[in-house]
């Protein structure tokens, strides 16, 4: 199949690729260009495992196209925080325990940026109705929220 | 929330950093499906879209002349297998069942049962050329339901299956009843004729799938020298290499697993389905291979939980339950092999009753044959007698938590197998419930219900093996064989810190592959923070052992003159003390004798049964079924809790996955037997919006068959659930449901009496 | 002695006994001592030198992997399950 070519922004950096028209932001990411911090879980938009920012809004990288990126923003778990200096999420995630398997972790902590980027400080049921398209089988989400909202305490006010 | 006395540990019992958090939450972690190997291609395998039929006839050719196509392969690709059971890791396995499972030969079972497999340069290639694989069938009527299957006119699954009795009996004619098995005591008719109140009822839950976010996957190079090397998500990369052996015929040793992060297994990652293929596509392309399942096959087509009838009686006289009867029907799926016999063990293993007679019965139907879940084989068990408790304390009018307490057992009553328990803890879990904050707070608003439920599980030791390696700076570290699928990585490295007397930070932990430590079983049955841990332990001695023989050296002494605590070798005379420090030893390592290194290596006995009673609050609303959890809180007895983030977060998953079982999850099939909700839009689990809090209350009582007192936490959490959430339905709108799910839907027919 | 609970479906092979106390130092060889008290109890356990794979030995409540020549000791109580799996 015919392959074209894309150009966008991913994680702060013009990136170039090619991709079938059939293939999938998620595809693309994890089989083009080596980005296999986004996972799939279900390919059809119901479990948040392959959650990234587009423009900064969040959205499951497993339903948009590829070729929908051309002129494009993407962050992607690999976009956010560094071993170095991890973002507020990625801490109170560990310091809450908030993964057990770790492979819905980092939709998690996409989807959660993008709440704490619009609502730095959410409460318990916000945080709950924000993060329902995102699933995980291990934790029960109790810990996961209490990250978030731990993470939110430590957000500076909006200005 | 824990309840414990002043720890005498410096490392167990707090809460640090797991070592691979920081991979995981930054998304560099790999797991099964990041492999990415030099000439890699991708396999897809093509499933029956029948539940059961005969194959008659595969015709590939059309598929091997697609584009970018390398390889396809049928059943006729694997060599025959023998039909005879063998262990390979955790239960025994039919080698003909478990190959046929994986490509099946001349019948299909179950839709999505898998024919063929291609692979291709890309996956898409892949997925074009299965549709042009050709594959007559002979369709067959398919048998969906227990007891549908139970009866003597129902299709035949084999026609070479009779029902094995456990005195090596044979029922005359082929049935798909795979076995019966029984445990009986005492007089059951004249204690139900003495009895003040009875209650008798069935029970039916649904099949239901762990649901791990992780779909399963497989990459195999199949070696230029014949070795082949797998790379995969599972709970036991040692099953797989014995199970890909055994189906290959190839030889163990030359099969390398790489267990990869694993995104969730809860007793489903145990089975093989893919390595096999991965691995013969390998060998005909002469390429890697990476094969992966969608959501929708792992629905169809691998192992979920058995759904179940259960007939039950119960009587109780005087407070006291005195007889019980229970017969016990689990779906296997396609071939033999359901939790039946953990469930007929388990059900009354809170209680002590004189009198019973529990039958089970192992039955194969037209659907995915059957792999662990969480408490394989109780949760459904407990439904049943948890509610029928419940219903008898009502009508005898006692608080059911009182009930649970007058008839608990103790050190000394016997299961129904006849073995006297040892130190048990479900009478501390009740008590706690009884005593906690929220049993003790009323619950009031039209259509608002409380439920209790106990549940058992019998945890498993089994074999674990690790090497501890000290390097000159004074590290360590540690090398283990069990998949870290919730932070065994953390629990494993404190206990070894504890037994060492250093700083968490100092032990690397690193799970290694087949090749790299030695035989390890399953991180299942609860087992790896337990018996790893007893093997961490085991190292950690072997370690002091060799400090003390060196430092001792050095000093002139003997060895046993000079003693090991707190991470230092003293030696104490009457005239002097002197002490080393482990950094000191680890640093002079090549010039006292070389690399000092610690070994553990057991079979681990002791594991000591978890016991676990919970407590729910739920609201009903009558109009539309739906059924709100309000709050929940669980008593677990743990032992003692190395991690308790982790040991919460065990119970707290458990419990949400019960959450699921009880009101929305089940396999639900047309009558051909195709599966109409496989995807986790329709196959709806529960959110983060779907539930509150989970309240995990931590009794430990320390295990005496442990060197830190560790009993399995990971499966009876799932056990109480279902019963819990029933029990407090009834409460709400007495109306006693015995049918799982207890859905919307379900909810509304029964109360309003629609169904 | 060691106290061997007779699991219900082979009660028949016992003259009906639920219980029996049998001399053995290993596991071995009670399930030879109990099989001349009830003859055919030892296949129905044992086959090839292992445990059957779909029953497990239990000593004391404990199934585990046990060799034959697992020493048990005075009031040891045995008996046979059906093999379970974990999750
Ligand atoms: S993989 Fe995209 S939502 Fe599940
Ligand atoms: S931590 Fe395993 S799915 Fe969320």
């Amino acid at each position: 199949m015919a392959r074209t070519q894309v150009q966008s922004r991913i994680n702060g950096v013009d990136t170039d690729f090619l991709c079938e028209p059939r293939q999938s932001v998620l595809e693309v990411l994890r089989d083009e260009l080596g980005l296999t911090g986004s996972k799939e879980g279900c390919n059809n938009g119901n479990c948040g495992a392959c959650s990234v920012l587009l423009n900064g809004r969040v959205v499951n990288s497993c339903c948009v196209l590829g070729v929908e990126l051309e002129g494009a923003e993407l962050t992607t778990i690999e976009g956010i925080g560094n071993p170095d200096k991890l973002h507020p999420l990625q801490q109170a995630f560990l310091e809450e325990a908030a993964l057990q398997c770790g492979i819905c972790t980092p939709g998690f902590i996409v989807s959660a940026k993008a709440l704490l980027d619009a609502e730095p400080h959410p409460d318990e049921h916000r945080v709950r109705f924000w993060l329902a398209g995102n699933l995980c089988r291990c934790t029960g989400y109790d810990k996961i929220v209490r990250a978030v909202l731990k993470a939110a305490d430590q957000m500076p006010e909006k200005v | 929330m824990t309840t414990t006395e002043r720890s005498p540990y410096k490392v167990i019992g707090t809460r640090p950093i797991r070592p691979d958090g920081v991979e995981k939450v930054t998304g560099k972690a790999q797991y099964g499906a990041d492999v990415r190997l030099p000439g890699m291609i991708h396999g897809r395998l093509l499933r029956s879209p029948h539940a059961h039929a005969y194959i008659r006839r595969i015709d590939t050719s059309a598929a091997e002349k697609m584009p970018g196509v390398l390889a396809v392969l049928t059943h006729h690709d694997f060599p025959a297998a023998r039909d005879e059971m063998q262990e390979l890791g955790e239960g025994a396995v039919n080698l003909k069942e478990l190959s046929d499972n994986i490509l099946a030969s001349d019948k299909v079972l179950y839709r999505g049962h898998a024919v063929a497999a291609v692979a291709a340069l890309s996956p898409h290639q892949a997925e074009e050329a299965l549709k042009k694989i050709v594959v007559e069938y002979e369709v067959l009527p398919p048998v969906l339901d227990v007891m549908d299957a139970m009866r003597p006119d129902a299709p035949l699954l084999s026609e070479t299956r009779f029902t094995r009795e456990m005195t090596g009996q044979k029922s005359e004619k082929p049935s798909n009843i795979a076995s019966h098995l029984q445990f009986k005591s005492g007089d059951v008719e004249a204690a139900f004729a003495e009895a003040d109140a009875i209650v008798e009822r069935d029970y039916t839950t649904k099949m239901v799938h762990q649901g791990y976010i992780e779909p399963h996957n497989a990459t195999a190079s199949w070696n230029a020298d014949g070795t082949i090397t797998i790379w995969t998500s599972t709970q036991g990369p040692f099953v797989v290499r014995a199970q890909v052996a055994e189906v290959l015929r190839h030889p163990i040793s030359t099969i390398r697993v790489i267990p990869m992060e694993i995104g969730g297994g809860f007793g489903g990652k145990i089975p093989i389905y893919l390595d096999p293929v991965a691995a013969l596509l390998s060998k005909k392309s002469g390429r890697p291979v990476k094969v992966l399942m969608s959501r929708t096959d792992v629905f169809e087509a691998s192992g979920p939980t058995s759904g179940t009838h259960i007939a039950l009686k119960v009587g109780v006289k005087d407070g006291v339950i005195t007889a019980v009867k229970a017969d016990l029907a689990y779906e296997a799926g396609a071939y033999a092999g359901s939790p039946v016999g953990a469930g007929a063990l388990m059900m009354l293993s809170p209680y002590n009753i004189e009198n019973f007679q529990i039958d089970g019965y192992d039955v194969v139907v037209n659907k995915p044959k059957t792999s662990a879940y969480r408490a394989p084989g109780a949760p459904a068990a407990a439904f049943a007698i948890e509610s029928a408790l419940d219903e008898l304390a009502h009508k005898i009018g006692a608080d059911p938590l009182e009930l649970r307490k007058k008839n608990t057992a103790r050190e000394g009553t016997r299961r129904v197998d006849g073995t006297a328990f040892p130190r048990i803890g479900h009478e501390e879990c009740v008590d706690a419930a009884l005593n906690s904050a929220h049993y003790r707070s009323p619950i009031e608003g039209p259509n608002r219900g409380r439920g209790v439920a106990s549940g058992y599980w019998i945890n498993a030791g089994m074999q674990s093996s690790v090497v501890a390696a000290v390097n000159t700076d004074g590290t360590v570290n540690l090398i283990e064989g069990s998949t870290d699928i919730g932070g065994t990585r953390a629990s494993l490295a404190m206990q070894l810190a504890e037994t060492l007397g250093l700083p968490f930070d100092v032990i690397r932990p690193t799970v290694a592959d087949t090749d790299s430590v030695g035989y390890n079983d399953v991180t299942g049955g609860s087992r790896t923070t337990f018996a790893s841990g007893m093997a961490v332990h085991e190292a950690g001695l072997d370690i002091q052992r060799q400090m003390r023989e060196r430092a001792a050296k050095g000093w002139g002494v003997a060895a046993d003159a000079v003693s090991y605590a707190d991470g230092r070798v003293t030696l104490k005379t009457d005239s002097e003390t002197k002490e080393l420090s482990f950094a000191e030893i680890a640093k002079k390592a090549a010039s006292t004798g070389g690399p000092i290194v610690g070994r553990g290596s057991l079979t681990a006995r002791g594991a000591g049964a978890a016991y676990a009673t919970h407590i729910v609050d739920v609201e009903v609303d009558p109009d539309t079924g739906k059924v709100t959890i309000l709050r929940y809180t669980a008593v677990q007895d743990v032992g003692t809790a190395i991690h308790p983030s982790y040991v919460e977060g065990q119970i707290q998953g458990g419990v949400v996955q019960g959450i699921g079982w009880a009101l929305n999850e089940e396999y639900y099939y047309d009558d051909d037997g195709r599966m109409a909700n496989s995807s986790y839009l329709d196959y709806r689990m529960p959110t983060a919006l779907d539930v509150p809090m989970i309240d995990a209350v931590l009794v430990e009582v320390p295990n005496p068959g442990h060197p830190y007192g560790v009993r399995g936490v990971g499966e009876v959490p799932i056990v109480p659930p279902l019963a819990a959430i029933a029990n407090a339905i009834a409460d709400a709108t007495g109306h006693r449901f015995t049918s799982l799910p207890m859905s919307p839907r379900r909810v509304v027919e029964e109360l309003h009496g629609l169904s | 002695m060691a106290m061997v609970i007779v699991p219900a479906p082979l009660r028949d092979l016992c003259g009906g006994a639920a219980r029996l106390d049998v001399a053995g130092a290993t596991l071995e060889e009670l399930l030879r001592n109990v099989d001349a008290l009830c003859p055919g109890f030892y296949g129905r356990v044992i086959e090839n030198g292992q445990v059957r794979p779909e029953v497990a030995v239990a000593i004391n409540g404990e199934a585990a992997n046990y060799p034959l020549f697992e020493p048990l000791s005075p009031g040891s109580e045995v008996t046979i399950i059906p093999a379970i799996g974990g999750g």
